[in-house]
């Protein structure tokens, strides 16, 4: 299909718009099984804020649920600050070694 | 003279209490407790108001008629006096007293008066966008109280259980566009009450609560989010939906933007429950030949009394003051009862 568009010298824009009722949360699902209190996330932004390595947990996560998409962890220390902040205790650390494991058995690196 | 004992003569005074929803039962018990007669004005045929319309109250799930025989007054019940099904749309401050009246006729005096005539439900209808009235499966906060008591049925669409359910906060609240600036504040949690319920009855059903912020301010709402999020798996996506239209099978398509994902989503649903704001009520009763007022009335001082401004001995209490929960409405009616004793008592 990209081949046939390339031939016309144009591609079309994919739309913007997150179709609930087309998405596949898995292994968001699969995730939040396991880690019970990543549901009660705020999307308050303090793991963010306070991660040493400068890894965007909040949208990480959100982007997870919401698209079941995975962007990347490469930077984590796993130095488990994210838990210290979280004002409603989601063991994020836990929630982050759970992620891994997961995009393991999919087979794609974190 | 001199040796009679120092009792305030107040058993010939009378109060007319206006309304006998929470705020009205509380402020007729308590006036009647402290020994005063009482005359109670209803405009309904039956006392309890807006409670019969609930099924469960938040954050606790007590059923609301549970509650009802709890407000009624326990003690003095013959002080008052029961005026059911009785309008009273105006009432009028005379040297020597206050005169109640319905259109042009007197129906009756009274010494000091409580108006508690509450709130109304704003009316969705004027939130065209979301269909309310249009399509079958827009519903409101109020339809769905009045549908969980009969049960899975009363949900079910073709024979089917409901896969996804949508709750939309804030309508008829904080917004401009229908004269609405305020926070009805209660229907947070109404959204949420409502939304475990329903994922209770259908545990495998979706269910999404659209918000502009949650504002879970009383005791046990936060913790009654948090159950609703981790226990019950509710999804609260935060944008406002901005339309719904249906589709070929009745089902109502959502369009809103996630605020946090920043971008637009849209998502198809079995219901859609508006939760519902609420407004001055329209049976509110006109102060002094003053224009209707299609407002909340104002307390003198709001931080520390009852009185209504410029009208000697009338005092307000419950939703016609502003958005109020049935504790606050209670103790909002217990508070003029004696405000109202006082000036009674005191001398004038």
């Amino acid at each position: 299909m990209d081949a046939v568009k390339s031939k016309f010298g144009f591609e079309i824009n994919q739309g913007r718009h997150i179709d609930m009722d087309r998405i596949d949360t898995r292994l968001a699902d699969e995730i939040s099984a396991h880690v019970r209190s990543w549901k009660a996330c705020l999307n308050c932004g303090s793991c963010s804020a306070t991660c040493p390595g400068g890894v965007g947990l909040r949208s990480l996560l959100l982007k997870l649920s919401t698209l079941g998409e995975l962007t990347t962890l490469d930077t984590c220390l796993l130095c488990g600050k994210c838990f210290l902040v979280c004002p409603r205790g989601i063991s994020t650390r836990y929630l982050i070694i759970q992620i891994i494991k997961k995009r393991r058995e999919y087979g794609k690196a974190v | 003279m001199t040796n009679q004992p120092d009792i305030r003569r107040v058993d010939v005074r009378r109060v007319a209490v206006i309304g006998a929803g929470p705020a009205g039962m509380a402020a007729a018990g308590s006036l009647a407790s402290l020994g005063i007669a009482v005359d109670w004005y209803e405009k309904d045929p039956l006392t309890g108001g807006k409670l019969h319309d609930y099924y469960q109250l938040f954050p606790d799930r007590v059923r609301a008629s549970e509650v009802l025989p709890e407000l009624e007054s326990k003690s003095g019940k013959s002080l008052i006096t029961k005026y059911l099904g009785r309008t009273i749309s105006e009432i009028e401050r005379h040297p020597g007293g206050i005169v109640l009246k319905n259109g042009s006729g007197s129906c009756g005096e009274a010494d000091a008066v409580i108006l508690a005539t509450g709130f109304d439900f704003f009316d969705a209808r004027l939130k065209e966008e979301f269909g309310y009235g249009i399509y079958k499966h827009v519903i409101t906060s109020v339809d769905l109280e009045r549908m969980l008591p009969v049960g899975k049925d009363a949900l079910r669409r073709f024979g089917k259980d409901p896969a996804t359910v949508g709750f939309v906060h804030c309508v008829g609240s904080r917004d401009e566009q229908v004269g609405i600036s305020y926070c009805s504040r209660l229907c947070c949690i109404t959204g949420i009450k409502q939304a475990i319920e329903v994922s209770e009855m259908f545990p495998a059903a979706k269910v999404y609560n659209f918000y502009i912020d949650m504002r879970a301010f009383g005791q046990g709402f936060e913790e009654l989010y948090r159950k609703a999020q981790e226990e019950h798996g509710i999804r609260f996506i935060r944008g406002r939906v901005s339309e719904a239209s249906e589709d070929r099978e009745f089902r109502i398509r959502v369009k809103a933007e996630d605020t946090l994902m920043a971008r637009p989503l849209k998502v198809t649903v079995d219901w859609l429950v508006l939760l519902v704001g609420m407004t001055p009520s329209c049976t509110e009763v006109t102060l002094d030949h003053a224009e209707k007022q299609q407002e909340f009335i104002k307390p003198e001082n709001p931080l520390t009394s009852n009185a209504v401004r410029g009208m000697p001995g009338v005092f307000a209490a419950g939703c016609c003051t502003g958005p109020m929960n049935i504790p606050e409405s209670v103790a909002s009616g217990r508070a003029a009862a004696l405000q109202a004793y006082d000036y009674l008592t005191r001398d004038r």
